[in-house]
């Protein structure tokens, strides 16, 4: 779409939506978040460039094919549930946690983060992938 | 090493491989090569623990409620295979490497990947204890094998072939997955060592004879026999190093490995036995036909290879010590004379571009190495003393002249399989390489290169020297295998070098002069140039006829219930669902009206309620399609908003944020459609939708009205909230629950998304404009 206030706060809405979805992602464990609702608030961010500039600008942001995402969120999950086949005990999917201290705040980081991280990318390439197919206008074809 | 850092160690290097092969250009085959390399030497090291039936265990939990662990399991058996698997694939990797060097980086890179994530498979396959982590290897054989057949995928006879081998293979598997389902019900494990010292109970139960004809249709399948034999000679459009490699010396040979490792417990059950030996039996026999029917190179190797295949498992069907003697002794000859032919066949096809060994012919000074090589795979495969083949084929008739039952059929079928395997022998060494070509001189477009002629002199070298130097292979490696498989200590095999001068030295003089002169029938007969095209082959006949009515039958099926109206899948989802609920509430006795009118009215809810019924109006009386998808994003919104109200946020801001993209995608599709007047659908042809409307809302009402009437049960949620930060370190139970105590439903979840999406790419492929406007 050609409008000028529209291409001007895309840049500015872009960059605080993504931030957002990233936040939601990782406050997901303690308040209402996860990867899941990261993933399609993160979506929503790609959508606002792709109205505002065409699914090749919005491709060329994400940096990564959004197919390929899907897949690297597949992996993601997936290696999160690897551990404790490697003799750290339990079966697939046991997560495991560490606990620590960084500047006087108790972290719990655990393996369940890269699960969600997993989500989190899935949503997003197969949001993408949907939108950019169907706000492809054919006009480039670089390598899709 | 343990058995997992084996498999583990494989799909390392088949994830390098590509990547491998793009920075190091020519040199890639070489240098991945070493992972085979190592693995194999590891393999070495390992012969002492399994020497004295050891063996090397290793059990993960996996999902130990379901009884399915990472059990892996190396004894004797087990580790020659796996050397078998490494050792020759160290040498096509360095072949594939020399294969592909006209060939773009990246064909080389994934190739080079397709095949060492194979050696991972077959690794894994071989060395697994439980059933079901064996079932997962094998189906992974199985498809790779479709992406070697199908490698040269611009052609359509590759992907017919790849679909073919799938279809077969990975048919079988799903019976063979059938089959250890039902074992492991019996025996209440999946661990094949236990299933084997249960065996004896096993074989009484009634579902014993269902178990054996879905585990032999899983490994007749995977190894070509009859009625599946047609698979593996289509097979041959794969790149040759993945012909020797997969179709010849390994993958082929894992329906024999399969049957020989249930040979162990079931071997004396003739319901297990007698269609062993004579399905087998009947392949050999074919098998040899048409052998001497085909004029392709490598077609003829290939129904040589399902001919050998056939008497392993003939082999392994015969009962007895002797017959396991000889299944080990064949198995290692014929992984090492069939691979060094292929090889060099590769080798003369890559050089001169022609297929057909009948145009072949005077190459002897031309390609000296691949000669060589050929001859010494060819004698060992005549079976000519001196050399392994000659041990492996005594052994071979002392287990079929031996056997209880069936022998004159094993004999007989031996007899005249052997003809034919010194025919293929004699001809593959001596039709390209001495005799005249009769078809003038073959043109040669490079002559033969050091990493092609390696690998088959090696193999050949190979046969010859554990012919003369016996006590290299059978002590540390043979009687290890042979001790395994058969369950008990046998004698050790008798490893002379000179032939005894008796009735064995007269059989292998007669099967000489019976291969000569079959050498002379197949020359006759692929002498004038009609012989060269292609010939009627009836299971291929059968098989077109079957797959050709799947392709008829099923869209008759289908289109009654896919009728591709949206309006017709609507109607069947809200119909099923109002007869579903009404059928639930009959009889119902809860005060679901009471229950409701306990709950205050409150303001704000009022205020959302009628923000909602303005959106259903709109949707309900606009006349553009658009504007009624804008009301329904109303709707949406609304009960977003009650949700975030009544206590669940994570509900309202999916809801919120599903219904912006809803409505974003829904307007994409509806400008690139074209859907012209039905963009507008006046309101006299909307009755039926406003009664499919309403009846469902008032289903939706009613069973909500139902489960709110009813006490809830709050252990779930009460024992959710308990353990969620306690056990899993989160407050947000909602999200403790998909990423911790249900995470693998989400795996599965996601795992739907990722493959829906790789579907919703290839399907939304923009078309081009004339395209879009005819549809």
């Amino acid at each position: 779409m050609n409008s000028v206030i529209l291409h001007a706060l895309t840049r500015l809405f872009f960059a605080a939506m993504l931030i957002f979805s990233i936040f939601i992602l990782l406050r997901g464990h303690n308040e209402p978040g996860g990867g899941f609702i990261g993933g399609l608030a993160g979506a929503s961010a790609y959508a606002v460039v792709t109205m505002a500039f065409g699914a090749h600008v919005a491709q060329r942001w994400l940096i990564i094919h959004p197919v390929v995402l899907c897949g690297v969120g597949l992996v993601c999950a997936i290696l999160s549930g690897l551990p404790p086949l490697m003799g750290m005990g339990g079966s697939f999917l046991t997560h495991l946690w560490w606990i620590g201290e960084i500047g006087g705040v108790e972290l719990h980081l655990g393996t369940t983060l890269l699960f969600d991280i997993g989500v989190y990318f899935v949503v997003v390439g197969g949001v993408l992938s949907m939108l950019f197919r169907l706000y492809d206008t054919g006009e480039e074809e670089a390598g899709w | 090493m343990s058995p997992l850092l084996f498999v583990l160690i494989a799909a390392f290097g088949a994830a390098i491989a590509a990547p491998v092969a793009r920075f190091t250009g020519q040199a890639a085959g070489w240098l991945l090569a070493l992972i085979p390399a190592f693995l194999f030497i590891s393999l070495v090291q390992l012969l002492p623990e399994v020497a004295d039936g050891g063996v090397v265990m290793q059990v993960i939990e996996w999902a130990p409620a379901y009884g399915v662990n990472l059990g892996f399991r190396l004894d004797g058996f087990s580790v020659l295979f796996s050397m078998l698997i490494t050792g020759i694939g160290t040498l096509v990797v360095i072949y594939a490497g020399t294969y592909f060097s006209g060939k773009e980086a990246k064909d080389r890179g994934r190739f080079l990947a397709f095949i060492i994530l194979f050696m991972t498979a077959m690794l894994g396959t071989v060395m697994a204890d439980d059933l079901i982590v064996l079932f997962v290897f094998w189906e992974m054989t199985s498809l790779v094998s479709f992406f070697l057949i199908g490698f040269k995928h611009e052609d359509r006879a590759a992907r017919d072939s790849a679909l073919q081998s799938l279809v077969v293979t990975a048919g079988g598997g799903m019976a063979l997955l059938g089959g250890i389902l039902l074992l492991g019900s019996v025996a209440g494990t999946f661990s094949l060592s236990e299933i084997t010292a249960q065996a004896g109970d096993i074989a009484q139960s009634p579902l014993f004879p269902a178990i054996v004809v879905l585990v032999l249709i899983g490994a007749f399948t995977k190894s070509a026999q009859f009625p599946f034999h047609f698979w593996l000679p289509n097979a041959m459009a794969a790149p040759t190093p993945a012909s020797a490699y997969l179709h010849s010396a390994t993958m082929v040979k894992l329906g024999v490995y399969l049957v020989a490792r249930f040979d162990t417990g079931f071997g004396n059950e003739p319901i297990f036995y007698v269609p062993l030996i004579v399905f087998g039996g009947i392949t050999m026999l074919i098998a040899s036909v048409q052998a001497v029917r085909s004029t392709g190179f490598k077609a003829v190797l290939a129904y040589s290879t399902v001919a050998s295949l056939a008497t392993l498992i003939v082999l392994v069907g015969i009962p007895g010590s002797d017959a396991v003697k000889a299944t080990i002794g064949f198995l290692v000859a014929h992984a090492l004379y069939k691979a060094a032919l292929f090889f060099a066949a590769g080798g003369v096809i890559h050089s001169t571009h022609v297929y057909e060994l009948a145009r072949l012919g005077g190459l002897r000074w031309k390609m000296p190495m691949t000669f060589i090589a050929s001859v010494l795979a060819a004698i060992s495969m005549a079976g000519l003393p001196l050399f392994l083949g000659y041990k492996a084929k005594d052994l071979l008739f002392t287990a079929s002249f031996g056997a209880d039952s069936l022998a004159w059929w094993a004999t007989l079928c031996a007899l005249i399989m052997s003809a034919a395997m010194t025919m293929v022998g004699l001809l593959a060494a001596f039709k390209p390489f001495w005799l005249k070509a009769p078809y003038g001189e073959v043109k040669l477009y490079h002559g033969e290169s050091f990493g092609m002629a390696l690998p088959p002199l090696v193999l050949g070298a190979l046969g010859l020297l554990f012919g003369v130097a016996p006590f290299l292979l059978w002590g540390p490696v043979m009687e290890p295998a042979i001790a395994a498989l058969y369950g008990a200590p046998t004698a050790p095999v008798d490893a002379y070098v000179i032939p005894h001068v008796d009735a064995r030295l007269l059989l292998t003089i007669g099967l000489l002069a019976a291969g000569l002169g079959l050498v002379w029938l197949w020359t006759r007969m692929h002498r004038d140039p009609d012989s060269l095209r292609p010939r009627f082959m009836l299971a291929d006949f059968c098989y077109n006829k079957v797959m050709g009515g799947v392709e008829i039958a099923a869209p008759k099926l289908a289109k009654p219930l896919q009728t591709g109206t949206l309006r017709s899948y609507i109607g069947a989802t809200v119909g099923v669902t109002v007869v579903g609920v009404a059928f639930a509430l009959i009889g119902f006795e809860g005060a679901m009206i009471e229950a409701a009118l306990i709950e205050p009215i409150r303001p704000y809810a009022v205020l959302i309620l009628i923000f909602v019924l303005m959106g259903v109006a709109v949707a309900a009386f606009a006349r553009s399609v658009l504007i009624t998808i804008i009301g329904v994003g109303i709707v949406g919104y609304g009960m977003a908003l009650l949700f975030l109200i009544n206590g669940a946020p994570d509900v309202a801001f999916t809801q919120f944020t599903v219904e912006t993209l809803f409505l974003v995608i829904l307007v994409a599709v509806l400008l690139r459609i074209p859907l012209g007047s039905a963009l507008h659908r006046p309101l006299k042809k909307r009755p039926r939708s406003a009664i499919a409307a309403i009846g469902f809302g008032a289903a939706t009402t009613l069973s909500i009205l139902a489960m709110n009437a009813l006490n809830f049960d709050p252990r779930l949620s009460e024992y959710f909230g308990e353990v969620s930060y306690a056990e899993a370190h989160g407050r947000n139970v909602v999200n403790v629950i998909l990423v911790d105590f249900r995470a693998l439903d989400t795996l599965g979840e996601i795992a739907v998304v990722a493959f829906a999406t790789l579907a919703v790419w290839a399907l939304l492929r923009r078309r081009t404009p004339e395209k879009e406007a005819g549809q």
